[in-house]
């Protein structure tokens, strides 16, 4: 559904960096919109090409790093490139709206469609248990004041005549943190927004982005500063070629010190394996998983009452991050993340200056022009085991863990976190055990790190190149 | 029935910039075309038989001489079929 979205946001990405890397990056930057929509051109999406580049500025000014919806339209792009040339952190709230693209789509509801025949059995009417369905002229009409939005009238109509009029961005939200400005387009309450990315995922118009870091980034690699990258387990099986050939691509965009981030996923398996242990001597009926960043939001945000099961142990960045600055005191450090949850984490980490998502790498490597699969293999470095390499799979941690620990461990896992699992989750809380098991991982993806937004490639086929790369590592040890 | 090549490029560009669909192309096709089809992958991307590569037009697939651009598992397959159909 979002093909044509993620092509023209991953385009942008691409003519940024080109830019940045021209001689004049300001001026560059300001004809993006009038490169991409020449004078002349067919128009794909909107009504003029006037729209189409105003829309494309907007959406420059989110990969540049700042919020749409604090814009003066009467500034340049020239002046935004500078000032993000000029910042010295990025902003807060990774996310923002683009107003303009956001299609202000009419609030979740049932609707009749036309299809209604008005047939004698009626039995979206007996289906209704809050009495809202009226037969008026012969029609269904629901009475939205009484309407529960319960949908059990929908799968009874013989017609397919009802359907449930959707909100992508609403609908895909687990926390409710999708509000309307008076216009009607979305904002986000990031009083309650744990930075799933589910909304910029499912937005076919593509009005939520995030507020990219790229640009922090490629002032480092360019004034030659020593960065220290660590890329998430989750980035191997996103680009082609090995994990030693995307070290090198790595360096050869200027990072000095790359790190694999599996590296501190085996310590985090063995505190965790050791903290469960504890916790269950200590008659503890269940442990959570603590990795992942939009799950850790969830708890702080929603359900403060699960912090105490939740695993006190560390992220594997965390981990990897505290690493790399004790080798590398004065290096900064930049995290390749499949996520925008990281964000959140890394502005609490002081180990962590930036973030960028795995498809802004991408488009660093195409502007860079650097073929992964003709750069040669550097197998320098530690090599994390097959365990801490299987983090960004759904089971996985729950797997290492039990790898590590005792025959009572009982792994359940959360594939996602959703209304239903919520409900899960709090049904845990709330009863001070959990039916499923003793260990839960929960990943806010479904599909675990594989499926966050910030990726490329579709879960099968990364969840099969990071099974070759665990067929070719080595256990973890236990000691 | 002459044989359709289809030649997938695993470029960074065309890797970077294709659509998620495509990556299961292979499958995909065998299931729906049996063996009158075949698909091979590779670092060889189509850049060189292109007058101008431009990656706004990635991800790039070839069927026996034509090159889909901004390749989707839809046009492709659209393109095997008129090919198939030439051929009969």
């Amino acid at each position: 559904m979002t093909n044509d979205v993620q092509h023209l946001k991953k385009e942008i990405l691409v003519r940024l960096v080109e830019a940045f890397l021209s001689d004049d990056f300001e001026k560059n930057t300001r004809l993006i919109p009038y490169d991409m929509r020449p004078k002349g051109t067919k128009v794909p999406y909107r009504c003029c090409i006037y729209k189409e580049r105003a829309i494309l500025r907007d959406r420059i000014i989110a990969a540049l790093g700042f919020a749409i919806e604090d814009d003066d339209e009467t500034v340049s792009l020239y002046r935004y490139a500078k000032n993000a040339l000029e910042r010295e952190r990025p902003e807060e709230n990774p996310l923002t709206v683009l107003g303009a693209a956001c299609k202000a789509c009419v609030h979740q509801r049932i609707h009749v469609t036309d299809l209604c025949q008005g047939c004698v059995a009626r039995p979206c009417h007996t289906a209704c248990k809050f009495g809202a369905i009226e037969i008026i002229n012969g029609r269904s009409v629901i009475d939205s004041s009484k309407c529960k939005a319960c949908k059990m009238c929908i799968p009874v109509c013989p017609y397919n005549a009802i359907v449930k009029v959707a909100v992508p961005c609403e609908d895909s939200c687990p926390v409710d943190a999708i509000e309307r400005n008076a216009d009607g387009t979305t904002k986000i309450d990031f009083d309650k927004c744990i930075l799933c990315g589910r909304c910029i995922s499912s937005c076919p118009f593509g009005a939520v982005l995030q507020k990219n870091q790229l640009i922090d980034v490629l002032k480092l690699l360019k004034n030659k500063e020593e960065v220290s990258v660590l890329f998430a387990p989750a980035a191997v099986g996103q680009l082609p070629g090995s994990v030693g050939q995307f070290k090198t691509a790595l360096k050869k965009l200027g990072f000095t010190h790359v790190y694999e981030v599996a590296q501190g996923a085996d310590i985090t398996i063995k505190n965790e394996a050791r903290e469960f242990q504890e916790k269950m001597a200590s008659g503890q009926a269940f442990m959570t998983t603590s990795c992942c960043a939009g799950y850790n939001e969830f708890i702080k945000k929603h359900l403060p009452e699960l912090a105490p099961y939740k695993s006190e142990t560390k992220t594997p960045l965390f981990y990897t991050a505290e690493i790399a600055k004790k080798e590398h005191p004065n290096s900064k450090v930049v995290f390749i993340s499949p996520c925008v949850a990281k964000k959140q984490e890394a502005k609490e980490n002081p180990n962590v200056d930036y973030v960028i998502n795995i498809a802004t790498l991408g488009a660093m490597f195409i502007a860079s022009h650097i073929e992964i699969l003709n750069c040669e293999e550097d197998n320098g470095g530690v090599q994390p085991s097959k365990q801490g390499r299987k983090f960004p799979l759904s089971g996985g941690v729950a797997e290492a863990v039990k790898f590590c620990t005792n025959s009572d461990t009982c792994p359940t896992v959360i594939n996602g976190l959703n209304k239903e699992t919520i409900r899960q989750l709090k049904k845990y809380v709330r009863e001070g055990k959990c039916d499923n098991g003793n260990f839960v991982e929960v990943m806010c993806c479904e599909g675990g790190c594989i499926g966050g937004h910030g990726t490329i490639a579709d879960s099968r086929t990364s969840t099969k190149l990071i099974t070759d790369l665990l067929n070719k590592s080595n256990d973890i040890s236990k000691e | 029935m002459k044989k359709i090549e289809v030649r997938v490029c695993l470029c960074t560009t065309c890797f970077v910039m294709r659509s998620p669909d495509l990556q299961n192309l292979k499958a995909t096709i065998a299931q729906k075309f049996g063996d009158n089809v075949t698909v091979t992958a590779g670092n060889d991307c189509l850049e060189s038989e292109l007058s101008s590569f431009d990656y706004s037009q990635a991800p790039y697939v070839k069927v026996n001489d034509i090159v889909v651009k901004k390749a989707t598992l839809e046009k492709v397959i659209e393109e095997i079929e008129r090919q198939l159909k030439k051929n009969d």
